[in-house]
């Protein structure tokens, strides 16, 4: 059985897992290795590219980033499948005219949907070997028909990876819980941060006026109203209460897809309340 | 600024805490007030140290009920009324800036309860108990011979200032060089986030043994919520160091966690932070709830009518409930924050425009110097 990783999923696997103690960066569980012992994680040479782009975006320090960028060119570099080219490129080739909206991208789930059919029928003629673990809804919206069609395989998110490695006793469900709920932590990251931040400032001696317009961008991001906080930037307080952190926050805030962790806390009450574990006789 | 022409020595509805924090008041929010004392009743009362669950949105007043609750006289009053030993209570908010955690939140721990008041404290602990059964009492409660030392080390101290007190004083501080440790007889320094459980744990249990000089310890533990700003092995590590506190102090502790819903944390997010072991123990929750228009009402009327703020023979500022009904109306969701700063908004306003009296001409005026206003 084939796993292929989604960058996100490669990422979310790490960057969850990091353990910093006294300077010193290691992995807690490292669940690559685990999936790779049990199963076989293979990736295209484009996830790859794209880790080396975006591995370093939510972590910390130095010493993570250095961690993580020795971990990829140690370990991640060996699941990278050196591929036949022409076949490769005619599955892609494939992809492309079934999914129109992919005719001028280059990205990973584009790859990966490629190498899935590559490696099902190009490699071996085989059904249902290859398992696609993403992160990206849309991704899976696009795709997930294509691999029904093909007989490739499922679509996973990294949740549905790591409860499948709860079934072969690799982690308890516990520890994928604990997981859920680090991830969505790191999901919902720009919003905390910036709920942090006004309600820091708002312990300072300010002008009452000042206050209750900081207790209004408060509710309004917690309330996710847009229209309101595009309009409270305008606002003439604004300007006095806004700090480069604030503004940067904010900035994050409006662009970022907090569907994600609404997704996530679905998932976490279905494994709660439908999925078997011993607990549940 | 001077508020004397509408009645008021100052802006009741505060901000930020009064300098003096003795002089903290609580308005309104009867049925909180009436929850909160009565777990602390019953924490007076019985011997098993709980958690209790402060919950709420933001602005609706568990900061306030912290202080309130931890400098002013308040829980004095309670105790003399119902003849029990006194309470001593602490507020901490959850560290978050330091990589140490749990160093960072025993030094707040030491900033609200020194070790001069614990030296104190022991000391009349020993006056009631005798010095061999303090001695006693601090092997068998510490679990931990190195702390038992420490803590008998305190306890041999005559009076201050002691230099020997001023060595310990530095070693929990965390000093741990080999000059004050060989100095001190000790073996090794406080370092490790057990042996702080411990020494906390047995600290308390020391001073409220048998209920007889403190009957609880309480510790407000305030925006718990931000440990989701913490990363994660600062946040496990707290969570574990918290686990292993309440786990050695099995008595008179009464730890309130004020918790700040978000959009992305809700009770099963906080399971998920606390462990089952924690949230198990947090069977009480008090509610911070959103107060109704007639409870703000009420609210309003009680900060005004403190003497603390009004002036005697003067009166209200307001020319009757209409307009501040009227006010309230227009602000949306109601919590104790938005009134106040609403409220001070519309003094200050009052003041600057030399108004004897708030009406609603007067608010229709300047709503669009109300933050909070919704048409």
């Amino acid at each position: 059985m084939n796993i292929i990783l989604d960058t996100c999923t490669i990422n979310n696997l790490l960057q969850v897992d990091l353990l910093l103690k006294n300077e010193n960066c290691s992995l807690e569980y490292d669940y690559l290795k685990r999936i790779h012992n049990k199963f076989k994680i293979k990736i295209p040479k484009k996830i790859y590219e794209e880790l080396k782009n975006t591995f370093s975006k939510n972590l910390n320090n130095g010493i993570e980033k250095q961690f993580v960028q020795n971990y990829m060119s140690r370990y991640i570099s060996q699941y990278v499948d050196q591929v036949n080219e022409e076949d490769f490129k005619s599955s892609l080739n494939f992809i492309k005219i079934t999914q129109p909206k992919y005719q001028d991208e280059d990205n990973g789930e584009l790859h990966l949907t490629a190498y899935a059919l590559y490696l099902n029928r190009y490699q071996d003629m085989t059904a249902f070997q290859t398992h696609f673990v993403t992160d990206d809804d849309e991704a899976i919206l696009d795709f997930k028909d294509f691999f029904k069609i093909n007989f490739l395989g499922t679509i996973l998110t990294t949740i549905d990876l790591l409860l499948l490695m709860s079934i072969y006793e690799i982690i308890s469900l516990n520890d994928v819980l604990k997981f859920s709920y680090n991830l969505k932590k790191q999901y919902s990251q720009t919003y905390n941060q910036l709920i942090y931040e006004i309600k820091t400032l708002q312990k300072k001696e300010l002008p009452a006026q000042e206050i209750a317009f900081l207790s209004r961008l408060h509710d309004n991001i917690n309330d996710f109203n847009y229209d309101a906080l595009k309009k409270d930037r305008e606002h003439k307080l604004y300007k006095k209460i806004k700090n480069k952190k604030i503004e940067i926050f904010i900035k994050n805030f409006l662009n970022e897809d907090f569907n994600k962790v609404t997704m996530l806390e679905k998932k976490i009450t279905e494994i709660k309340s439908q999925y078997w574990d011993l607990s549940k006789i | 600024m001077t508020y004397e022409n509408l009645g008021l020595k100052e802006n009741p509805f505060r901000l930020t805490p009064p300098l003096d924090q003795k002089e903290i008041v609580w308005a309104g929010m009867a049925e909180v007030k009436s929850n909160i004392e009565k777990r602390i009743r019953i924490a007076t009362l019985t011997k098993a140290s709980r958690i209790v669950l402060n919950w709420g949105s933001y602005g609706s007043g568990k900061t306030h009920a912290s202080l309130y609750y931890s400098k002013t006289d308040r829980l004095q009053r309670m105790t003399s009324e119902s003849g029990v030993s006194p309470v001593k209570s602490i507020k901490i908010t959850l560290p978050r800036s330091s990589n140490n955690i749990v160093q960072e939140f025993f030094r707040s721990f030491l900033g609200q309860y020194s070790l001069e008041d614990i030296f104190a404290d022991f000391k009349k602990t020993q006056a009631e108990f005798g010095l061999d059964k303090l001695e006693l009492m601090i092997d068998s409660l510490s679990n931990d011979k190195s702390i038992a030392d420490v803590l008998k080390k305190l306890t041999n101290i005559e009076s201050l200032p002691s230099d020997d007190f001023n060595k310990l004083k530095n070693y929990i501080h965390g000093d741990n060089t080999k000059a004050t440790l060989t100095s001190l007889g000790l073996p090794l320094g406080l370092n490790n986030d057990e042996q702080i459980a411990n020494i906390m744990a047995s600290i308390i249990s020391c001073i409220t043994y048998d209920k007889k000089l403190y009957s609880t310890f309480i510790i407000w533990l305030d925006e718990f919520e931000d440990i989701d700003t913490v990363n994660k092995n600062l946040a496990d590590r707290f969570t574990t160091f918290l686990r292993q506190f309440i786990d050695k102090t099995s008595n008179n502790l009464l730890l309130f966690l004020n918790f700040t819903q978000k959009t992305f944390m809700d009770m099963e997010d906080l399971s998920g932070y606390l462990g089952d072991a924690l949230t198990s123990r947090a069977k009480a929750k008090i509610d911070f709830e959103n107060p109704t228009l007639e409870e703000s009402i009420i609210y309003i009327h009680e900060l005004c009518d403190n003497p603390l703020f009004k002036i005697d023979g003067k009166d209200f500022p307001f020319d009757n409930d209409e307009t501040i009904k009227y006010t309230l109306n227009h602000i949306g969701n109601l919590n104790a924050r938005k009134i106040n700063e609403t409220f001070s908004i519309i003094l200050e306003m009052a003041l600057i425009e030399g108004k004897n009296k708030i009406t609603k001409d007067f608010i229709n005026e300047i709503t669009d110097e109300i933050i909070a206003w919704e048409e």
